[in-house]
């Protein structure tokens, strides 16, 4: 993903942020409601891939993994399986004068590959990358010129996971209209397992970029990495209110607190050059901070509280970061009488223009993604984005109203708890206390008391 | 010159209570370094913070508690029941699953550190005359000091080797080496029996562990100008009233009533140098990390300098403080810790060179001042006084300390919240939204080390000259000690 289009998204991000609340500060007349709950779930299946591939490709995934194997001469059997469903919900509630809309989209992306092949593989061993050599010529050399001469059977069970859950509470006073503040919990998850016979480690260069080596091995291999984010913050906001029917006061402040900020590690090391390259590129951290978050961050592979190590070492709270942001907002109605607030914030270059439904909770994503100017995405992206969301009907998303709906709420639930149990699976929680620890913690007390007794009787 | 069987004994028995002694100062220290990730593999708790303080709070507290009962009890019981508390609350720690477990286990393990420290201190005194106690003094302030200036890093190094319990494994095995040698080794020291007045007792410990706990909640939980600043404090200056008068009232108090003017100024002496000098290491030990490089173990070899630079001064000024009385020894100690503290303020930021000759010249004065001030002190108290007025002693240093970290640290708050200036990132203008937040924290980062570089530099001027005010009392205690020796 390019710069611009990280950039785009950030300011997206925000502009959700700060807007999520105007649905209900745009309703602020009406009178104290009970809590309204919406929601809908979002599926997606290894066919609606295959779909989209074939669409692309003309050949399924399957297809395409085992011709290129064969062109290496390898019998190659690949069972895919991708289980992914995404539940968007927003619930409203009304407390003390204060109105509270809680926005969360709690998602799982799970891929997994059991993998099966026979044929002439690499002697175990460490294959080196020669000077100058590219990479297609060296993976060649090793799978295909460099194989040993007896026949040998490979099975490896890949699983890789993303899950996401972000969640949006929106403050706002019901008597003025004002969006008042906004918590914001963020928890992707990234995790990859791997399980079998085989295992091949690749050495890259101290950017990540330049493959140095490769080392093969066989016999019963597994590993479990994983990357798991919390970061929690806290926004408070200025200067974003209804005035008027259809007119917003939209000169708005907001001042970010970093609330939690928790990392877990396992992928630093190998993320860690795309990390730095990113900070680099855009902004002038890392010569602010000498070494400091490569550091910390590359010190441990256990969870890491970034704020919270970075105060206790400097004695002093990191300040809040603000933001402000020259934007117009109008309220108008579509041909078919539904309620927009036209959004438009602008960015150096284009402005970006956002309609965001008032009526009810839906997006138009489609209509977003078109929305955005062509330099952050080119219009041929854009059409092969436009034809997978149309295939994945994914284009607009419309959340029913769900508060009598016990299906619906049961399915909802079932997805935050599946995905809630993956984070705490994959958390660097370790409540269990090492063995070795406890076998040790044994032995000292048996020897001090061991000890304090003969003291007491006067044996030493 | 050859030690008689006894005296060898002796000397390695000094030996076994010295490792206790490394394992009670490291323990304080151990988990200074970055808290949050030492212990990350515990589930997140918002009382993560306490793990430090914890410790701190009831071994200052049971300091003079310690000290007294080696008076009454003598030393080898009190080594009975001190280590094996520290020992067992070690293990416990190591068992924690959870940081309100690791804090109320560190509580406890801070009880035995405590009773250790005072009964150590006083044990010198015990089983030394006068004029042999300097070797066995600098024996143990050395290791008070290697303990708390290196526990950090090797924290650090147990922790990214292995795991933060590893650390109270070590400290565990340390104790009990150093128990089973002190107690096979030390001879028999009877203490005077008598029966403790446990109401004063509980005043002191009181005292102590409220103003403890004072340290390490202001600017932590409130601000030091604050409603619950000012009970607390009232709560010390009642506890105070009270523990002087039920002292004076005592025939057996735990601290020191009726006490010269040279005692008291002996006192005072101690606190404020260890306000303004071991309080700031742990500033020096910040700066570094924060304004010159991120590295624990270089920022580590800095305390290495200032242990250097405390060695000669310390060995000399112990052998002939008996000789030439301590006046001479913290005025001069006095002046170059006044020294130190005006290079600091000038130099510290001028490159990491200074920073090792600021540090050197800081432990130089150091050296002079707190062992000689200890043994001058034992000097003229009768032996079984020796725990009461010891453990006073040993109380009031730790007290300075975490007064002077209190005070730095509060003055570096108000330092940073005074001056900073918020950047607001334009969205609008912005050309990477990603790269100017990633620039602000950049920045903001940046300031919170300048910060800390000029609330430390001017903390460091203010500290100069209070020491400079210390230069004049020192010199005003004269020959007091050697013309009230006690033998």
């Amino acid at each position: 993903m390019n710069k611009k289009a990280v950039s785009m998204l950030s300011v997206l991000a925000v502009a959700a942020l700060i807007l999520s609340g105007i649905p209900m500060a745009a309703s602020e007349s009406e009178a104290d409601s009970s809590d309204e709950y919406y929601g809908t779930i979002l599926g997606l299946s290894l066919d609606d891939i295959d779909e989209v591939i074939k669409s692309i490709f003309h050949k399924s995934i399957e297809e395409i993994i085992e011709r290129y194997a064969s062109e290496y001469g390898y019998q190659l059997k690949l069972v895919p399986d991708f289980q992914s469903k995404t539940a968007v919900t927003r619930t409203i509630s009304t407390e003390n004068g204060l109105k509270y809309i809680t926005d969360r989209v709690t998602g799982y992306f799970v891929v997994t590959a059991d993998i099966d092949s026979t044929g002439k593989f690499p002697a175990a061993g460490t294959y080196t990358v020669n000077d100058g050599e590219a990479v297609e010529d060296f993976l060649k050399r090793v799978f295909v010129d460099n194989v040993s001469s007896t026949e040998r059977h490979v099975d490896y069970t890949l699983l890789a996971g993303i899950t996401l859950d972000i969640g949006l509470i929106t403050e706002i006073d019901t008597k003025t209209g004002e969006v008042k503040r906004a918590y914001l919990a963020l928890l992707p998850l990234l995790y990859i397992e791997g399980n079998g016979n085989v295992e091949i480690s690749v050495e890259t260069d101290s950017t990540g970029e330049e493959l140095k080596s490769l080392t093969i091995a066989y016999g019963d291999k597994g590993f479990k990495e994983n990357v798991y984010t919390d970061l929690q913050m806290e926004f408070d906001v200025e200067g974003l209110k209804l005035i008027g029917d259809s007119v917003w006061q939209s000169t708005p402040t907001v001042t970010m607190k970093v609330i939690t900020s928790i990392v877990s590690t396992d992928l630093i090391q190998e993320l860690w050059p795309f990390v730095s390259e990113a900070i680099d590129k855009s902004g002038k951290m890392s010569a602010a901070i000498p070494e400091l978050l490569k550091k910390i961050l590359t010190s441990t592979d256990k969870k890491l509280d970034v704020r919270g190590t970075i105060e206790s070492l400097t004695g002093s709270k990191i300040p809040d970061m603000m933001f402000k942001a020259d934007m117009t907002i109008t309220n108008y109605q579509d041909l078919s009488g539904n309620e927009y607030a036209g959004i438009e914030v602008q960015r150096p270059g284009e402005p970006v223009s956002i309609d965001y439904s008032l009526g009810n909770y839906s997006v138009d994503i489609y209509e977003i993604m078109e929305n955005l100017p062509d330099d952050v995405i080119s219009p041929s992206t854009k059409l092969l984005v436009g034809l997978a969301l149309g295939i994945l009907g994914w284009d607009t998303m419309e959340l029913a109203d769900v508060s009598g709906d016990q299906k619906a709420q049961k399915e909802i639930s079932e997805i935050q708890t599946e995905v809630n149990n993956i984070n705490i699976e994959n958390e660097k929680y370790e409540t269990n206390i090492p063995t070795e620890y406890i076998a040790i913690a044994i032995a000292v007390i048996v020897i001090s008391c061991l000890v304090a007794v003969l003291m007491w009787r006067g044996r030493i | 010159m050859s030690m008689t069987p006894f005296e060898r004994d002796r000397a390695i028995g000094m030996w076994g209570l010295a490792l206790c002694m490394l394992a009670v100062a490291a323990g304080w220290m151990l988990m200074r370094f970055g808290i949050s990730w030492s212990i990350a593999d515990l589930p997140e708790s918002e009382h993560m913070i306490r793990i430090i303080p914890a410790y701190i709070i009831s071994e200052v507290a049971v300091i003079p508690l310690g000290a007294k009962l080696a008076d009454l009890m003598g030393v080898k019981r009190v080594l009975l029941f001190g280590p094996i508390i520290f020992i067992l609350s070690s293990i416990l720690c190591i068992i924690s699953v959870n940081a309100e477990m690791l804090i109320a286990f560190r509580f406890i393990q801070g009880i035995g550190g405590g009773i250790l420290l005072g009964m150590i201190f006083t044990a010198v005194g015990r089983y030394y005359e006068p004029d042999k106690r300097n070797k066995c003094h600098e024996l143990m302030t050395a290791s008070f000091a290697i303990g708390s200036l290196f526990a950090s890093a090797a924290g650090y190094f147990l922790t990214d080797t292995f795991n933060w319990r590893a650390g109270f494994v070590l400290l565990a095995v340390m104790m009990l080496i150093g128990t089973i040698i002190a107690w096979r080794l030390l001879p028999e020291d009877e203490g005077s029996n008598e029966r403790p007045d446990r109401l004063n007792l509980i005043l002191v410990t009181l005292l102590f562990g409220v103003a403890a706990y004072y340290t390490q909640s202001v600017n932590v939980d409130y601000a030091l100008l604050s409603v619950p600043s000012i009970l607390v404090v009232a709560v010390i200056i009642v506890l105070l009233v009270l523990t002087m008068w039920n002292s004076k009232r005592s025939s057996n108090p735990t601290i020191p009533v009726g006490i010269s003017g040279f005692e008291k100024k002996l006192i005072i002496l101690m606190f404020l140098f260890s306000m303004c000098g071991l309080g700031l290491i742990q500033y020096y030990f910040k700066l570094y990390l924060t304004f010159y490089e991120f590295d624990i173990y270089s920022a580590s070899f800095n305390f290495m300098i200032l242990i250097l630079g405390a060695a000669a001064p310390s060995i000399i000024g112990c052998k002939l403080v008996m000789k030439t009385g301590v006046m001479p020894w913290v005025t001069v100690g006095a002046v170059f810790v006044t020294i130190s503290l005006l290079m600091t303020h000038f130099l510290i930021d001028q490159g990491t060179e200074y920073f090792a000759l600021c540090l050197f010249v800081f432990g130089f004065g150091l050296g002079m001042i707190v062992t000689e001030i200890i043994i001058s002190m034992q000097g003229i108290t009768a032996k079984k006084d020796l725990g009461q007025h010891t453990g006073n002693l040993m109380a009031v240093r730790m007290i300075g300390i975490l007064v002077g970290n209190a005070v730095v640290g509060a003055y570096i708050k108000e330092v940073v919240n005074a001056n900073y200036v918020p950047t607001i990132i334009d969205i609008s203008t912005a050309d990477s939204l990603i790269g100017s937040m990633a620039s602000t924290f950049g920045d903001n980062f940046k300031y919170t080390s300048q910060a800390l570089d000029m609330g430390f530099t001017t903390t460091a001027l203010i500290m100069a000259v209070v020491t400079a005010i210390l230069v004049v009392i020192a010199y005003t205690l004269r020959k007091y000690d050697l013309e009230n020796r006690q033998e």
